[in-house]
């Protein structure tokens, strides 16, 4: 698979507290990856690091197979653009110009393209308004416009929909969907709106205490944290034989427990393991949401 | 770094502090020279000032200026956070900090070319330059190095201070006063009169001098070497000197504004370099 960044044991610290602890993650080309964690988790500090801003203590990254230390990283980072918490927008500047100066930054030949971004981004109609007068989601826009510019292959977005209400939150959504389905762009999201980030993301990272203690990919996650009802038997063996035949779908996950995907009949279920002499110490039903999820993977338990 | 000097340039054109610092600059430039073309007779010493007497007096307080228009440029720089857009896309630190102070010195030098075109004002009353052109040459080319050398310590303060804009202020300031309190001990003669004043014989003055003794406010020594040194590496030091037209160790004065212009800068960009910014 190619991936357009992957961090190698990165650590990064401050003084006495250390943020990034053995940080490795690898971001799928073409993928909305959603970065998640509490606050404090080191999301913040790893966008950073990618993007420049600061050094690794020790550590490494790639991207698009370039490592940090190598002087090609330039090259790299020219193919991406990010919005690292607020959005670096000059505000005695309309959306134009400051559009225009990251032209000039970049060194493109011309301003061609620069109505389309803002377009895309619906600010089109923003005139000589100057970005200080701009309500915090128009701001939010036009950081993912500079951003925009040059035509990147890889956005990071540090938590985007800080600060916006609903109607902004379903925009930027919707931004993002369109620019990685019609663009092709790898988005590196970082949110704690787990409910927003399950709407978008194709691969998950979830980060605790300055490492990464699950990727998983969106087709993964819904298998695991789909509806089934947990069993625990005397003897999974003999629960296993008693599903085969009736051809239901399970997963084994002990020596007692196991999860059942199906909706079964809970009389005829313990009427066949009783035949085998297996008994049923307790049936429930249960559906993960990614917030369960989360929860219950920074809270210890292990989703295998 | 061309594209970083061709952005900078464009924000600084259509930067509003930037042109009020330029119009403040032509008011005081016009307003000051037609006072001093008011003012250019002393009846103390019977002596005509002429127009270099007052042309370089700007520099007493240009830092000041040079402070304001730098703090207001390159603050923006991290209180809008706008100086991750350029590192974000891959340019060096280096080229970041190098583009930001040559966009600062072009502000400086504009600065000047405003008070001395605007300062023409006081040829009428003050009669041209008596200087020779090889002097005169000089003192322009002091100028050009001193906003190298203020362009490079508000860039440093700026590049390097979380809180630049008012650093950068307060830096300039603090060079003013000490090069002010350097200048006063280096002034003080080394005797006085016991009695001195002016007295007036119907209309004509005249001088009265008195028995002299040791002056205490007299700084010599090891103390008035450190003191002369300051002031020839200090850009505010050397403003006085040149305002005043006073140079007196010209080759010094023109190595130090070189030696502060590039080690501040060295300096800077190899502390920029290593400084994590948010």
């Amino acid at each position: 698979m190619d991936y357009v960044l992957t961090t190698n044991s990165l650590n990064k610290n401050y003084k006495n507290f250390q943020a990034l602890n053995g940080l490795t993650m690898h971001v799928p080309k073409g993928a909305i990856y959603g970065f998640v964690g509490k606050n404090g988790a080191g999301k913040t500090t790893l966008i950073r690091l990618v993007c420049g801003l600061q050094t690794p203590t020790s550590g490494e990254y790639t991207l698009y197979g370039r490592k940090n230390t190598d002087k090609d990283i330039v090259k790299s980072r020219r193919r991406m653009g990010a919005v690292v918490e607020t959005p670096a927008i000059y505000s005695d500047l309309t959306a134009e110009d400051n559009l225009k100066q990251q032209y000039l930054i970049l060194g493109l030949p011309s301003f061609d393209g620069l109505n389309e971004i803002l377009k895309l981004v619906g600010l089109e109609n923003t005139g000589k308004k100057k970005a200080r007068n701009f309500s915090l989601g128009m701001r939010q826009r036009l950081g993912i416009a500079v951003a925009l510019v040059g035509d990147p292959d890889f956005l990071v977005l540090d938590e985007p929909a800080n600060g916006l209400d609903p109607q902004g939150i379903v925009e930027i959504r919707e931004l993002i969907l369109k620019l990685n389905r019609k663009r092709q762009i790898t988005v590196l999201i970082s949110s704690h709106i787990l409910d927003e980030l399950s709407k978008l993301a194709t691969h998950y990272g979830f980060i605790d205490n300055g490492r990464i203690i699950k990727e998983i990919s969106a087709e993964e996650l819904a298998k695991t944290c789909r509806k089934c009802v947990s069993v625990e038997v005397s003897s999974t063996k003999v629960l296993a034989h008693v599903l085969d035949n009736m051809k239901i779908d399970y997963k084994i996950l002990s020596e007692r427990t196991a999860d059942i995907y199906a909706k079964i009949n809970v009389s005829q279920l313990t009427q066949a393991l009783a035949k085998e002499n297996c008994e049923v110490i307790s049936l429930r039903e249960r559906e993960d949401s990614l917030e369960s999820y989360y929860i219950s993977l920074v809270g210890g338990e292990r989703h295998e | 770094m061309s594209k970083l000097l061709r952005a900078n340039m464009v924000r600084l054109w259509k930067n509003k502090m930037f042109w009020l610092c330029m119009g403040g600059m032509l008011i005081y430039a016009v307003a000051y020279m037609l006072y001093a073309g008011h003012n250019s007779f002393s009846p103390i010493t019977r002596e005509a000032y002429t127009l270099e007497h007052y042309y370089f007096q700007f520099l007493l307080y240009v830092g000041f200026f040079f402070a304001v228009v730098t703090s207001m440029f390159l603050g923006t720089e991290y209180s809008e956070d706008t100086i991750r857009n350029k590192l974000i896309v891959g340019h060096t630190r280096a080229n970041v900090y190098l583009a930001n102070l040559i966009v600062t010195f072009v502000a400086a030098l504009l600065v000047m070319c405003v008070w001395f075109i605007g300062a023409l004002v006081g040829v009428p009353a003050l009669g041209f330059f008596t200087l020779t052109p090889a002097d005169l040459v000089g003192y322009f080319l002091f100028c050009v190095l001193l906003a190298a050398a203020y362009s490079a310590v508000n860039t440093f303060v700026a590049m390097l201070s979380s809180k630049n804009i008012i650093a950068v202020v307060l830096v300039s300031v603090a060079m003013i006063l000490c090069a002010a309190v350097l200048y006063d001990a280096l002034e003080a003669p080394e005797k006085i009169s016991s009695l001195s004043g002016v007295t007036f014989s119907g209309t004509v003055p005249m001088e009265i001098v008195g028995e002299e003794v040791l002056n205490p406010k007299y700084t010599g020594g090891a103390m008035r070497f450190v003191f002369q040194m300051l002031m020839d590496v200090l850009p505010t030091g050397q403003s006085v000197s040149v305002a005043f037209l006073k140079i007196e160790r010209p080759v010094t004065m023109i190595l130090s504004s070189v030696i502060v212009t590039v080690g501040i800068t060295a300096l800077g960009i190899k502390l920029f370099c290593k400084k994590d910014l948010k």
